[in-house]
């Protein structure tokens, strides 16, 4: 049953290049995702952690990193504060999330 | 003249409100109490722009968080949908808090009703006060 008890999942927001899934912070497996929305060139935009296996989750509005780009695919209409829809296509986020890191990697 | 008329031609009370459109609300002066109290800061942006800060007839309050990282300006968690958290990154400017605030409010009112705080209205919400404050509207 999800969770947005522990804080400690939005250390997977945290700057990094590392590659999706990551370590959980709150259970140690490697089923850590990111999701984010960048609201038009608004500063602010929303960000999802959570974990496919312990269910934890924060969402919240969120500085979105200069690298993130839309997902078509999820479109604001869908986007809703539990992380379940999202978790249904967790490796399609993941896939996203690593192309849009290299791309960055590459323009530094 | 009717109980419009201020004095001079053409220069009535309301005018101000009627020809807003075009020019930002004034940011309010943080008095000592507020900058001690980020709390007591966001209800009064709240009573300034008229955010109601109840849902379902509940009274929701407004708690200042000061672990939510950095780029977390504000939260609202399901499992008590009766408090609004907000952080350090909310008070960078009272626009933001603001629309933080009316955000965040978007999402407690529907957890209350037992929805799913869908992001859409709850940026409607946000931006309609933040495009008020800028005075677009």
């Amino acid at each position: 049953m999800w969770s947005d008890e522990k804080d400690t999942i939005v250390k997977l927001l945290e700057d990094s290049h590392e590659k999706y899934p990551r370590i959980c912070p709150c259970c140690g497996k490697k089923t850590g995702h990111v999701f984010f929305y960048k609201h038009d060139e608004n500063k602010y935009g929303s960000a999802w952690a959570w974990c496919s296996t312990c269910q934890e989750y924060s969402h919240s509005r969120f500085e979105t990193p200069t690298w993130w780009r839309n997902n078509a695919s999820f479109p604001l209409e869908i986007l809703h504060g539990c992380p379940d829809t999202l978790d249904e296509s967790c490796d399609e986020i993941d896939n996203w999330a690593n192309i849009l890191l290299d791309e960055d990697n590459k323009i530094q | 003249m009717g109980t419009g008329y201020h004095g001079g031609f053409g220069n009535t009370w309301g005018s101000d409100s009627r020809n807003r459109i075009g020019k930002l609300v004034p940011e309010t002066e943080r008095d000592y109490e507020m900058v001690l109290n980020p709390s007591h800061y966001a209800s009064v942006i709240s009573k300034k722009y008229g955010i109601n800060l109840k849902g379902s007839g509940k009274r929701i309050t407004i708690v200042y968080n000061p672990h939510l990282p950095l780029g977390i300006p504000g939260k609202t968690r399901k499992r008590n949908p009766y408090v609004i958290e907000l952080g350090p990154s909310a008070f960078y400017s009272e626009t933001e808090l603001a629309n933080t605030i009316a955000h965040e409010l978007n999402h407690a009112r529907d957890y209350i009703r037992g929805g799913t705080a869908e992001e859409k209205p709850a940026y409607a919400s946000g931006d309609a006060l933040e495009n008020y404050i800028r005075g677009g509207r």
